[in-house]
């Protein structure tokens, strides 16, 4: 906080003047120290300003009081038997008027906490009895309609999710990765990160963060870069286990690419040292490969069988990264890319729109088509990779 | 010389003026006060801009473009006819066009302008549009928020000393939100928010997938040119469906016509998720202003999507008060553009008018925290908090992490995630610091946002006093002065209709675009008159040509009068 005593003099009012007096005095001044003209004042003025309501404040509280978080009672709807106002402005009838405007709107407190209650159980049930539907229709509630509701809702329920998750230690996520996403998208607490003043929100955040990476479309999470990280972020130690697994891998692969290379081998003149070069440096080099893809892939959480077909595949995917991976500019997140799969559609409807060229525009058509399935990518990958090692050697 | 004021929309733009005391709308070529955002190039190599260009989209759609907007501040291109556009440059070609339409009008040249952006424009976005405004020859020292520039024209009007109103500003692309307040001639925005690629374009292409999907069509079966005629159909009952109840969308596709009745519940059910998201900023702002749901003495909606009345109808639920729309939603941005350039050259009129405007996205840089004995990187720490009122500046303190650190590196980010990786990186600064234990040595850092939208960036070391700045502003190119230099000498290059031409050529693609629609007799009626202002176009003679034109705009507009409400 700034200089108090300062900032009642800059604002040439007295100490402890109420609102009306200080913005007064604000607006006046402002007129002198215009923003446009003089900006080291009127920021000089601006806090000054901020300050004395600052004061005003912690002096008559409720005035710019945020709620702090916690569980405290329903904060103003303390009505029973009031129906809730089922407001719905009509605007055929040129009823242009804003007569029936209440106050403040007023809700059944019974009813918010059955809600409330309804989604907290609903929450924590076994995974699988926790069908989308359900859901879906306990948050089509008409009272989630007013923002008041659902802020105070969506605390309710943040409140015991971040004690549990920080207490679990968030070795696994506590919660069903689509029920969390579904509630998000109604109670937006991913968007809203700073207002939870007083919660250990982090590790929360961090399940959030893993839901939504898990939403991302296939193209995204098992990208070229996932891949590039996945390989070439060196962390972790290798065991004798995982030195064997890829020793065994490198056996396949090398009895595969021979079978694969038998015909070009026959086509070129046989020069014995061209093979033993090739096999001794691809050998060593690709032991090493291996051995790092498998490790990277079951710490990165994919199952065992999964990380064997990688590591299988990958000397095939080295002519690709030489060629070229797909761009993903990373300096501009596209703000498109973050929403769910239906506006993600949406936005390459958008896209398509725009006129390219017609080759580019079927090759990307293609390629997105096909990348849109981890298995159809490992598919072209696989071709593509048979396709491309003759020519490489 | 006067400041024009420019409202460069995703779909339409406008130019206007203050002039007389009052903000003007300067009518185009052709007496309009919208020119469509749409770029085209015709088969010999002319640039069409607006009207014309739009009803190209039917036409000729691999040669015309529109809703470039949404592409500024990325490094994608559009190829029209084989020329390959970036969205600067195409947003250049409209504003060239609006300044000659401003000349037209004032009678003397005009080198200076402001130019409206969506408040949740990014800083690449902003710097893409001052880029395109230097490539169209306008000097543009700043770049206003949209929403405040409703606001702007909405608080001229308003003659009580005290009130509050929330401005939701629904255009073709984007979504802005302004909470303002005004006392006494003190116009202060207390919050913005927004949600820079939710638009009524966007309602058309929900509508445009409803609607096929009702006809089993495949959105990547169609051809460029059915897809177009679908949107503009869509386009077109999307606006009916303001007026009526239903509307019947037919579309002639693979030479089969395709009917369906369309209602305003469908239409919203079609959209359900953008109503959904049209909600989150606007509670946002609500938040953060600090301010009860209920304090707002008007809730003012403006943007042309705001005429659809599920868009006015959410508002008003969520604020439980019906939206008013008191000036035409489509001039209000360009009028407050033009009072934004008054109140920038001090104009007598507003002399005693203020306003002071927020910093629509949290700055702040990269940092790292511990947990549990480990230390994490790549989280966001914010020195100015988004809705902090411009000028502003703060100062923070950071410390080493690790041991005999050798530099820390300052990354400067904006956005609203708590990690980054998500957020946008706007500039980085290396400051040396003498080797020693961790969290022993310190840096100060400085933010300095002023109020051209140029953000200072100061950091000390407080051992050595090693200094170090670094200034990121919104006129800062990513392009060098040689890129844009190229990109000038490129555009004049390209050749434009004479300005003299406009209406005949609006006619000419009109009818042409009605060709493509039509079916029959009146496909061969419409031949015939595309022919006959062919040919007086052909003999240069102006009075004939005007003579032609009139008879072809009235059998045009017979013709349309059959077809229904377009």
């Amino acid at each position: 906080m700034g200089d108090v005593v300062n900032a009642w003099e800059i604002l040439g009012i007295e100490p402890g003047s109420d609102r009306r007096a200080i913005k007064k005095a604000y607006a006046r001044l402002a007129r002198d120290c215009h923003p446009e003209e003089r900006p080291e004042a009127f920021m000089e003025l601006r806090q000054a300003y901020e300050v004395a309501l600052e004061q005003l404040a912690g002096a008559e509280p409720g005035i710019m009081e945020v709620p702090p978080a916690g569980v405290e009672p329903m904060p103003v709807y303390p009505s029973e038997s009031e129906p809730v106002p089922e407001w719905e402005p009509e605007y055929e009838d040129g009823a242009q008027t804003n007569d029936h405007v209440s106050a403040s709107p007023v809700f059944d407190s019974r009813a918010v906490e059955t809600l409330c209650d309804d989604l907290a159980s609903f929450v924590r049930r076994p995974l699988d009895e926790q069908s989308p539907e359900e859901l879906e229709a306990i948050l089509g509630h008409p009272l989630l309609e007013h923002m008041e509701v659902r802020d105070w809702v969506g605390l309710r329920l943040l409140t015991p999710f971040c004690v549990e998750i920080h207490e679990a230690s968030f070795k696994q996520c506590p919660f069903s990765r689509n029920t969390l996403l579904a509630l998000d998208r109604v109670f937006h607490w991913s968007a809203n990160y700073q207002m939870m003043p007083g919660l250990p929100v982090d590790d929360f955040h961090v399940l959030l963060d893993g839901a939504y990476e898990s939403q991302h479309s296939a193209n995204q999470r098992y990208g070229w870069k996932w891949l590039a990280n996945l390989l070439l972020g060196f962390k972790g130690s290798i065991t004798r286990r995982e030195w064997l697994l890829g020793f065994v891998c490198m056996i396949l692969w090398v009895i595969t690419t021979l079978n694969i290379l038998q015909g070009i081998i026959n086509l070129v003149p046989p020069q014995p040292y061209h093979s033993l070069l090739f096999l001794g440096v691809g050998l060593v080099g690709l032991y090493s490969f291996i051995c790092l893809t498998i490790k990277r892939a079951v710490d990165a959480g994919v199952n065992r069988l999964g990380a064997l077909i990688m590591a299988t595949l990958f000397p095939f995917v080295i002519p690709l990264y030489i060629v070229g991976a797909p761009q993903q500019r990373a300096d501009v997140p596209d703000p498109r890319l973050q929403f769910m799969d239906h506006l993600d559609l949406a936005y390459w409807d958008v896209r398509d729109q725009l006129p390219q060229s017609g080759f580019m525009q079927k090759v990307k058509q293609f390629y997105r088509r096909l990348s849109g399935r981890v298995f159809g990518k490992l598919g072209i990958v696989f071709v593509v990779g048979l396709a491309l090692t003759p020519w490489v050697n | 010389m006067a400041v024009i004021g420019i409202d460069l929309g995703t779909t339409n733009s406008l130019v206007s003026v203050w002039q007389n005391d009052e903000a003007t709308i300067i009518p185009n070529a052709l007496g309009d006060k919208l020119t469509p955002s749409v770029v085209s190039v015709d088969k010999n190599g002319l640039v069409l801009v607006g009207k014309a260009a739009r009803d190209r989209l039917v036409t000729d759609p691999q040669a015309t473009t529109s809703q470039f907007k949404r592409l500024m501040g990325t490094s994608e291109t559009v190829s029209l006819n084989g020329k390959r556009f970036s969205p600067e440059e195409l947003s250049a070609l409209v504003l060239k066009q609006l300044k000659a339409d401003a000349e037209a009008y004032l009678g003397e040249p005009v080198d200076e302008a402001v130019i409206s952006v969506p408040a949740y424009f990014n800083n690449n976005q902003r710097t893409a549009t001052m880029n395109a405004a230097r490539l169209a020859g306008l000097h543009v020292e700043r770049l206003i928020n949209e929403p405040t520039a409703a606001a702007l024209a909405y608080g001229l009007r308003e003659h009580r000393d005290e009130s509050t109103f929330i401005v939701v500003d629904l255009g073709g692309g984007t979504l802005d939100v302004s909470i303002l307040e005004k006392f006494d001639d003190l116009l202060e925005v207390h919050a913005t928010s927004g949600d820079s690629f939710l638009g009524g374009e966007d309602f058309t292409q929900s509508m445009v997938a409803g609607v096929l999907s009702r006809w089993d069509l495949g959105n990547h079966r169609l051809s460029r040119e059915e897809r177009a005629h679908v949107y503009r159909v869509c386009d077109q009952a999307k606006k009916a469906l303001c007026e009526s109840s239903s509307v019947e969308v037919s579309a002639k596709i693979a030479n089969q016509t395709q009917v369906t009745t369309v209602s305003r519940d469908d239409l919203m059910d079609f959209s359900a998720t953008l109503l959904e998201r049209l909600r989150v900023p606007l509670e946002r702002a609500v938040r953060d202003s600090g301010l009860g749901r209920d304090s707002f003495d008007d809730v003012i909606i403006v943007g042309g999507a705001s005429r659809m009345p599920m868009v006015r109808n959410a508002v008003g639920r969520l604020f439980g008060r019906i939206p008013s729309a008191n000036l035409d939603p489509d001039l209000v941005v360009a009028m407050g553009a033009s009072i934004q350039a008054a109140l920038k050259q001090r104009n007598e009129a507003l002399r005693d008018t203020v306003l002071t405007d927020v910093c629509p996205f949290s700055l702040g840089l990269e940092s790292a925290q511990s947990f549990e004995q480990r230390t994490r990187t790549g989280f966001f720490s914010v020195l100015i908090p988004r809705n902090t009122v411009i000028p502003a500046s703060r100062v923070d303190r950071f410390y080493t992490v690790s041991d005999n650190q050798q530099a820390m590196e300052i990354n400067v980010f904006q956005g609203e995630q708590r990690l980054v990786k998500n957020n946008i990186k706007i500039g980085e600064l290396k400051m040396p610091v003498p080797p020693g234990p961790a969290s022993k040595e310190a840096v100060d850092v400085r933010f300095t946002y002023d109020i051209n939208g140029i953000l200072e960036v100061h950091a000390e070391v407080l051992s050595t006093g090693f200094k170090d700045r670094l200034v990121i502003r919104n006129t800062d190119t990513q392009l060098s002065d040689k890129d844009i230099e190229r990109a000038l000498s490129r555009l004049e290059t390209l050749k434009f209709h004479p300005r003299e031409d406009t209406a005949n050529i609006a006619v000419m693609q009109e009818a042409e675009r009605m060709f493509a629609e039509a079916l029959g007799e009146e496909r061969d009626a419409i031949s015939l008159l595309i022919f006959e202002l062919e040919n007086a176009m052909d003999s240069q003679d102006p009075e004939r040509v005007s003579a032609v034109r009139a008879k072809v705009q009235s059998h045009l507009e017979a013709i349309r009068s059959r077809w229904g409400m377009w």
